[in-house]
């Protein structure tokens, strides 16, 4: 038995945007999106998730493009790949926060393949029920599996798969917003209020929606300094303990403004704003950065999970804000993976 | 499923075979073209082993429709010698003795082929990020790092 095959499963390959909004409205959850492939063909293969439909949107020409704009700033198409947005040089330049925290994604092979789009819609994950379809066979369905129980918090009333993708706080840094697409109109909303908090249904896109953009503003005038940091248990390739973006507006005074966003630690990423607010007329010291940290801890409630407990992920929470407040006050844009 | 006639242009050569949508690149290239080179461990896009060139970039056959070949160049190790020459990198893991197994070695080479084009002096620890795609279980990695500081070394002197 070789398990490791694709199922079987209708092929589409849409060449316009509105023919791929007429599939999705027509396959409803039946069909799923395929771009860089990353997250939906290890699924397939481990049999996770079951489709009749599979629609390739490589082939519809502006989901390539990454188009900048002096007023309303960077687009960026679902079919463009991490790769792709490291190298660009206008992401470099004025976004370098997304460059950074792309390059966090996964290894070279991946990113390469891996869309920025399909990064924002990766399912939540979970180490049970991303397992071999063999390993379920032997027991009770999860939540995310349409049984009655979650293995992650033990007596769970609901799926606490995580929220893992590595961008998603940088885009909430950002301000960042998703065109949405369906066949009853176009909608956006700001990818901050993208997740649901619910790990069977991680992302608050109805059936019959696609994404077709991120649209990421210009910053207003004055100095962003901007890193990300993220840490994981190897320092190689693995999912997040936590991933963190700050960006803080400095004046003469001290902070003038902030966007502070993690994800990794929990069923849905967090904006915290509380911290926000505490820093925000403060000059940058250690009596700023610990009461931050702590509102930060506060509006944030990390999981337990395979090589990370909760004690262990609020401390690494706190000497990741520490050190990445210290480097980019000192004028450095930080990326740390180990 | 209905299979579909694609072109395939693996290492210089076109080849037209029936795929069907559901068969990945690396089941076209080992079970149809017999390039066998091209490993299969994971199967999920974990391990590096079934690395492959398209358009010069390396990625995961194993994640790959075959039906997404098509129209691209793709390099398998199988491409990488000249005749009986082979590529300074295969040399450079035969010498340092890289391979122990074998099974993670093309993906391993094909990675370090790419990231040799980017990087002209690469230190010890860009050597490590840029082949953290491809687990080896045997060599610890120390040789293949090794192997591959020599390549870029002997090329900066060439």
């Amino acid at each position: 038995m070789n398990n490791m095959r694709l199922p079987k499963f209708s092929y589409h390959e849409p060449r316009t945007t509105d023919e791929l909004v007429d599939m999705k409205g027509a396959f409803m959850e039946g069909g799923a999106i395929l771009a860089g492939g990353t997250d939906i063909i290890p699924m397939l293969k481990r049999r996770n998730r079951a489709l009749e439909h599979l629609i390739n949107i490589k082939g519809i020409p502006e989901f390539k493009k990454v188009a900048y704009d002096d007023n309303r700033g960077l687009s960026i198409g679902p079919a463009v790949t991490l790769r792709d947005i490291i190298d660009h040089p206008i992401v470099s330049e004025s976004y370098p926060l997304l460059a950074k925290a792309a390059e966090a994604v996964g290894f070279n092979q991946l990113r390469n393949m891996a869309t920025l789009v399909g990064n924002l819609c990766l399912d939540s994950k979970c180490p049970y029920f991303n397992q071999s379809a063999l390993w379920w066979k032997s027991r009770p369905e999860c939540f995310k599996g349409g049984g009655d129980r979650c293995y992650m918090v033990k007596g769970g009333k609901g799926c606490f798969a995580l929220s893992a993708a590595d961008t998603v706080s940088a885009l909430i840094a950002l301000e960042a917003e998703l065109v949405i697409r369906s066949v009853r109109g176009k909608r956006r909303t700001l990818v901050e209020d993208f997740f649901t908090g619910d790990g069977r249904r991680p992302h608050d896109l109805e059936k019959d929606e696609v994404v077709a953009a991120v649209l990421i503003p210009l910053s207003d005038e004055g100095s962003w300094c901007q890193g990300f940091m993220k840490k994981s248990t190897r320092g190689s390739v693995d999912f997040a303990i936590a991933s963190l973006s700050v960006r803080l507006k400095m004046n003469h005074k001290g902070v003038e403004d902030a966007r502070i966003a993690l994800n990794g630690v929990s069923t849905k990423p967090i904006r915290a704003k509380g911290a926000e607010g505490c820093m925000i007329g403060k000059e940058v010291n250690d009596d700023t950065v610990s009461q931050a940290i702590h509102l930060v801890l506060e509006e944030t409630t990390p999981l337990s999970s395979v090589g990370s407990s909760v004690f262990y992920r609020k401390n690494m929470i706190r000497v990741m804000f520490n050190d990445l407040i210290e480097t980019i006050t000192r004028g450095e844009q930080s990326h740390m993976k180990r | 499923m209905k299979k579909r006639l694609i072109e395939l242009h693996v290492n210089g050569e076109s080849h037209e075979i029936a795929v069907k949508p559901n068969d990945t690149l690396l089941e076209a290239l080992r079970e149809k073209l017999h390039l066998v080179g091209t490993k299969e461990a994971c199967s999920v896009g974990e391990c590096g082993a079934c690395t492959v060139l398209m358009n010069g970039r390396p990625v995961l056959s194993c994640l790959t429709l075959a039906l997404d070949g098509a129209g691209t160049q793709i390099t398998t190790i199988e491409g990488l010698s000249e005749g009986e020459t082979l590529d300074p990198l295969q040399e450079a893991f035969m010498e340092h003795g890289a391979v122990q197994c074998g099974f993670c070695t093309p993906g391993m080479i094909l990675t370090a082929k790419e990231f040799l084009k980017r990087a002209d002096t690469p230190g010890l620890n860009e050597i490590k990020e840029a082949i953290s795609g491809n687990f080896c279980r045997c060599t610890g990695y120390t040789k293949i790092i090794e192997a591959i500081q020599a390549a870029a070394n002997a090329r900066q002197k060439a």
